[in-house]
């Protein structure tokens, strides 16, 4: 019972005790002043001397300088123009449409045509396309966001999908040994392919609302439906090797108004 | 810096897969040939062969696929494409005896794709086997009968002793 009266009375001793301790550090910077009753609410802490060890192990977030909607972006793809010019037996063209979020993330939406009436050097087969539609949504990051938009250096992502139909024609079948030569046409098959475009793009201003783009994509065929008779030789929308690639000319449609934006230091 | 490591990244990125575009060799055979290895009856085990001529019955000019002075482990059998039907003969012929031995074979055909780089051809299934003559091959086993252009063993011809070397 002393026991347990004693220990009672220490801990009322130090509770006063800290008591009177926090009332004197609180009145401490108001040494030869007559204390206030409000002052006894004010930290006596200085902003400036507090530091936020934490606070300062927070990666620092680099706020947007360009809005949310920052620009719509329309754009043409000029190499499978330029290939035909110079040969190439497949591909028509591609349009794109974009969002220019913060001048950050780009969300954008291609859409093709190809078609193909190709005979490689050395092959024994026409390979055929009728035109055919292709269709490849994805995203650009800029990385160069917070900078002049003039330029940009973004990395890109696609889904690309395509249905379409094809022809092995005019193939060669010949034996050597036994002499015997035969020229089919193998049935048309329809084909439906899914890939992926990961890959990195530069865009230039080129005058007024006008940049010119390139592209370089790799690619890799994600899901295709069964294909009897031999896979198509050309996807729409991929190249004969994994790598593809795009000069864009791109037309930038401005949403924000010219003094909500911050000229980039 | 991590602009820095962005466009290093992005540089290695373009640089292997600019690498990888290279390619546009065919590593496989230009026709479906289906391809026979000879075996030892005796010892189980592959062996090279000489003093064995093989050709196909009604060849042009009966030309040869393998010729008596050639030593070899392997014989590639082409298959008549707008034909189900295939022969071939095996013949050991010297001084003191000629023998030889006929292996038909049957098989449906198929048009097939196989790539850009190795070009179209016939896909074969090989359905049947036969074996007739005087024993220069002891026996025949089919070890896949879908022939494509990929340059695997199809055939393994177990042959009598004589013409093993």
């Amino acid at each position: 019972m002393i026991k347990r009266s004693l220990a009672l009375l220490l801990l009322i001793m130090s509770l006063c005790m800290a008591a009177h301790g926090q009332a004197s550090r609180r009145t401490s910077s108001h040494v030869g002043r007559p204390a206030a009753a409000h002052n006894f609410l004010t930290d006596s802490l200085a902003v400036n001397e507090f530091v936020d060890s934490m606070a300062n192990r927070q990666p620092k977030v680099v706020p947007n300088v360009y809005p949310l909607l920052f620009a719509l972006e329309g754009g043409l793809d000029l190499l499978p123009a330029a290939q035909r010019a110079l040969g190439y037996d497949y591909g028509i063209g591609a349009a794109t449409i974009a969002l220019n979020l913060h001048n950050r993330y780009i969300p954008t939406l291609e859409a093709g045509l190809f078609n193909a009436k190709y005979h490689p050097e050395e092959g024994n087969f026409t390979y055929k396309v009728p035109v055919s539609p292709y269709f490849k949504l994805g995203l650009d990051y800029n990385f160069l966001y917070n900078s002049d938009p003039a330029y940009r250096l973004t990395a890109l992502v696609r889904y690309g999908f395509s249905r379409f139909t094809y022809q092995y024609t005019n193939v060669d079948l010949n034996s050597a040994y036994w002499g015997e030569n035969q020229t089919i046409d193998y049935a048309k098959q329809t084909y439906s392919a899914g890939y992926l475009d990961l890959g990195a793009s530069l865009l230039v201003k080129l005058a007024g609302r006008l940049s010119l783009g390139w592209s370089v994509r790799y690619q890799w065929l994600l899901h295709h439906s069964a294909a009897p008779q031999g896979a198509p030789c050309i996807i729409p929308g991929m190249n004969t090797g994994a790598v593809n690639a795009s000069i864009n000319l791109v037309y930038t449609l401005p949403l924000a108004k010219s003094s909500t934006i911050e000229t980039p230091q | 810096m991590i602009m820095k490591q962005a466009a290093a990244g992005i540089i290695a990125a373009l640089a292997a897969a600019l690498a990888s575009c290279s390619e546009s060799t065919c590593y496989n055979n230009r026709n479906s040939l289906p391809k026979a290895e000879f075996y030892s009856t005796a010892s189980g085990e592959a062996v090279s062969v000489s003093g064995l001529a093989v050709g196909g019955v009604g060849a042009p000019a009966d030309s040869l696929l393998l010729k008596p002075s050639a030593s070899s482990p392997i014989v590639y059998l082409p298959l008549r494409p707008n034909r189900g039907i295939t022969e071939f003969y095996f013949t050991v012929a010297d001084s003191v005896r000629s023998m030889s031995d006929t292996l038909t074979l049957t098989y449906t055909t198929a048009p097939f794709f196989a790539s850009a780089e190795c070009g179209a051809m016939y896909r074969f299934t090989i359905t049947g086997s036969q074996l007739r003559g005087a024993g220069v091959i002891h026996s025949v086993e089919i070890t896949d009968s879908v022939v494509t252009n990929v340059d695997a063993t199809r055939i393994k011809i177990y042959l009598n002793a004589s013409p093993a070397s």
